[in-house]
């Protein structure tokens, strides 16, 4: 069912990516109107499928967890109810990739809300597809969580690192717009995309604001994960490759923010330097890894 | 001297050196994860592993470098701090009874950006009433001054906090190195592999570590003393451990009962426990369970499941000898129906392979392929073969038959034996980890302030309004001049500008 669900959600969000494809090419409103209603359908399905698959999850832990019990297995039957207690829908690489690219998708909807931009649709939904389109290609089954997964915090820290990662995500996409309409400029054959986008001062502003965003997140987000290290191996720091890349993709933005607001960087430079940093963000959330004996919770070599 | 640290290109620079030493580290293996990788290099290389390894490259996070580029970092952020001044919104303040002073904010005022100016029909009294009313209503602070040459002026701010938010994730910074300084110098972490029914003393290993610098009387005097200086860092660090560790000097950590269980047709684990009980000399200071992510906390001494493994022991072994069950121990002797031979239970492995030498050995302390060993005697209690028996993975479901594998080594054994593994009861050791963290606290500490401090840069807009209210000689008018600077949201500040002096009809000044 809550497969199912995912298909369905799958299918919309790749008809609207095709439909601001088609926007793109045609030039039509209409089609990128339509792309984020449907894109908003893809969004409520997305989020019925994440209920139904933690309903599924946890009810199954709870009936081991009872059966244990009834067999006199004491510890094991608390493991399966502190798995129901904590099962998450982005607990391995199916789940988190689906979740990454519908965060994504949900914050070009509302930032539509509000702003209406359709052109952005054309560069950020094709990211939010590719996330999503790994996801559909991944295996679906619920694995059993492994007890180092067993944790509220699993229920803090990642949603709060998904939220920045995909605010930065969003600012990629822009910083690429940024780039490609600059080259049009430049090259002083603007194409009809450039006069659709907004002006390049407004991009940069933009992607400035979405950095400023995800930044405090992206703090917090780091530091939760060191307050779960610190409760469940007994240590907030330990230089794990997952921790140090994590580290160290808060190191590039720190440096965006120094050199936008006090060397007074603009434009192409701090654009380059919102597509570096997504490209840290995604060594980070997928590289690291296949570097990392403790974070390989998705690779399945996890600990 | 002080701008080189100042300039942010120098501290780019310094984050950038910082990060890739860290990034470093991910790539090479270091021996505080991966020491068997490192020992294996260093074999394979003997020369270059040296050297390497004498720059400290297989343990990057610890070396003076590294420490030295944080310190640095901390020591730049302060000067950085000290010497800038917040910004400030750019607007002269206002000093009290300063008429020239007053001019000069006149004239800034007139180069803001929000800016009004003109006449109104009330006086000087009335509108301060009404103005003050209005701009607490939109939360701003006011300041009034009375001008020396008539007239009042107000200084209205709001979220002045703004400006302290730099400072605070700043200096936050600062803090949260010093949180992870104190914990190297204070705290510790131990890993304790303690079998079933064994103990452990908690704070020997660290102990252990506490060596003094090595002294060598041979060397001349100078160098001695030089040597002696050049020591106090680790004096101070021996003599902080010594006060973490000597309250805790003769606790005795006992596991009981470590617990493995396996989800439903499945090698990953559901649970892994440890009924532990912890004791100073002969009193009992705790007695719990503790899991994955639920440890046990001892005035902040904290006892932490971290992994469990297999020993190559076992309590004991069921075997079905010609259908029957028979339970027997290690090294137990048994005989083998209509054989003159007797059977002997030799060794549990929990991966078994084979060895260089032929002979069965285990591969891992990893519960993959477990499997017993039996060694067959004769009547002389000679050993003439070995069988080994595939036995039953803790995470095979009840009644599953084990893996069938035999093997024989020695070879001449007449029969079939006809008997296989019910069961095992392995012994397992409870990998505990124990950690002292006293930094734990100042890094929570300086990570809030940081967030708070960032919320009050990103996200409060810090706003400046002063108006001058001045009366018109001989008329029942008011001369209102206006100025209003916001150190970003341009747009949102227009909106609460517009609506304050919303109702304010001013006339054109004649
Ligand atoms: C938490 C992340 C950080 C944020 C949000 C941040 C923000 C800022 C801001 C707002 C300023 C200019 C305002 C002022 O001068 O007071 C600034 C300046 C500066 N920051 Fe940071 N910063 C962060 C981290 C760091 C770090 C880790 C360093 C370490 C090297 C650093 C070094 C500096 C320096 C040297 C200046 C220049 C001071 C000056 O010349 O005014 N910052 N930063």
């Amino acid at each position: 069912m809550e497969n199912i669900l995912f298909n369905i959600a799958y299918g919309c969000y790749t008809a609207s990516t095709a439909l601001f494809l088609a926007y793109l090419i045609t030039k039509k409103e209409k089609y990128s109107r339509v792309a984020l209603i449907i894109l908003g359908v893809a969004l409520a399905i997305h989020v019925g499928s994440l209920i139904t698959r933690t309903v599924v999850a946890r009810t199954n832990y709870m009936h081991q967890a009872v059966a244990l019990r009834a067999e006199g297995k004491t510890e094991a039957a608390i493991g399966a109810e502190r798995a129901a207690h904590s099962y998450v829908p982005w607990s391995n690489w199916f789940e988190s990739f689906s979740f990454f690219g519908a965060i994504i998708g949900a914050i070009y909807f509302f930032i539509s809300l509000n702003l209406p931009i359709p052109i952005l649709g054309v560069f950020i939904m094709p990211i939010s597809w590719g996330l999503l389109t790994v996801a559909f290609f991944s295996d679906k089954a619920i694995r059993p969580l492994m007890p180092a997964l067993h944790s509220y915090w699993m229920a803090i820290h990642v949603p709060i690192m998904f939220t920045s990662y995909s605010i930065l995500g969003v600012a990629f996409a822009v910083g690429i717009a940024y780039l490609i309409e600059e080259y049009q400029l430049k090259s002083k054959h603007p194409s009809e995309l450039s006069y659709r986008l907004p002006s390049l001062d407004e991009l940069d502003n933009l992607i400035y604001k979405l950095i400023m965003a995800a930044f405090p997140p992206l703090t917090l987000g780091i530091f939760l994960g060191g307050v779960w290290a610190y409760s469940a191996w007994g240590r907030f720091w330990g230089w794990d490759p997952k921790e140090t890349w994590a580290l160290i993709t808060w190191f590039i933005y720190v440096v965006y923010l120094h050199l936008r607001l006090f060397v007074g960087w603009r434009g192409r430079k701090t654009a380059y330097l919102s597509l570096i940093g997504f490209c840290f963000v995604l060594f980070t959330y997928v590289g690291v890894n296949y570097l990392s004996p403790l974070h390989g919770f998705l690779s399945g070599t996890g600990r | 001297m002080s701008s080189i640290f100042r300039s942010i290109k120098f501290n780019v620079i310094l984050f950038l050196i910082i990060a890739s030493l860290a990034a470093l580290g991910t790539f090479i293996p270091q021996v505080t994860d991966s020491a068997d990788k490192v020992n294996a290099l260093l074999g394979h290389h003997p020369l270059w592993g040296r050297i390497l390894n004498g720059w400290g490259i297989f343990d990057i996070y610890h070396t003076f470098l590294f420490a030295a580029l944080l310190g640095l970092m901390a020591f730049d952020v302060v000067v950085c701090k000290l010497w800038n001044k917040p910004p400030d919104p750019g607007l002269v303040p206002l000093a009290e009874n300063q008429s020239d002073e007053e001019d000069a904010t006149l004239q800034a005022l007139r180069k803001k950006p929000f800016r009004l100016e003109g006449l109104m029909d009330s006086s000087v009294s009335e509108l301060s009433e009404r103005l003050s009313s209005t701009l607490k209503t939109h939360n701003f602070s006011i300041k009034k001054i009375v001008l020396p040459a008539g007239g009042v002026a107000f200084v209205a701010s709001r979220h002045r906090l703004q400006r302290w938010g730099s400072y605070v994730s700043h200096i936050a910074l600062v803090v949260i190195l010093l949180g992870a300084v104190m914990k190297s110098l204070m705290g510790f972490e131990t890993f304790l592999p303690i079998l079933e029914g064994r103990s452990a003393n908690v704070s020997q290993a660290i102990y252990e570590t506490l060596s003094e610098p090595a002294r060598d009387p041979s060397l001349p005097n100078w160098v001695q003393t030089f040597d002696r200086w050049a020591a106090w860092p680790h004096h101070l660090k021996n003599a902080l451990m010594r006060r973490s560790l000597d309250p805790i000097q003769h606790w005795e950590l006992f596991v009981d009962k470590l617990t493995v269980d396996f989800y439903q047709h499945s090698t990953t684990p559901s649970t892994f426990a440890s009924k532990v009980r912890l004791y100073n000399f002969d009193h009992s200071v705790a007695d719990t369970t503790i899991r994955v992510n639920q440890p046990l906390d001892v005035n902040h001494v904290r006892f932490y499941q971290a992994s469990w493994g297999v020993t190559g022991m076992i309590r004991g072994a069921v075997l079905q000898i010609n259908g029957k069950d028979v339970p027997m121990g290690m090294k137990q002797t048994f005989p083998i129906p209509g054989e003159p031979w007797t059977g002997r239970l030799e060794h549990y492995l929990p991966d078994f392979t084979i060895g260089q030498d032929g002979q069965p050995t285990t591969a891992s302390l990893e519960w993959k392929h477990p499997a017993i060993v039996i060694g067959f005697y004769n009547k002389k209690k000679t050993q003439i073969g070995t069988l080994v028996l595939g036995a039953p993975s803790p995470a095979s479901a009840p009644g599953e038959e084990p893996w069938g594998l035999f093997f024989f080594a020695g070879g001449h054994l007449p029969v079939r034996p006809p008997f296989r593994v019910r069961s095992v009861e392995p012994v397992l050791f409870s990998g505990v980890q124990v950690t002292y963290d006293p930094g734990f606290p100042v890094i929570v500490t300086g990570v809030l302030s940081m967030l708070l401090g960032l919320a009050a840069l990103f996200y409060l807009h810090q706003r400046r309004v002063i108006i001058f209210l001045r009366p018109v000689p001989n008329k029942a008018e008011t001369r209102v001049d206006v100025g209003g600077w916001s150190s970003r949201g341009a747009k949102e500040f227009d909106r609460e500008f517009k609506k304050i002096f919303d109702q304010w009809e001013l006339a054109d000044i004649r």
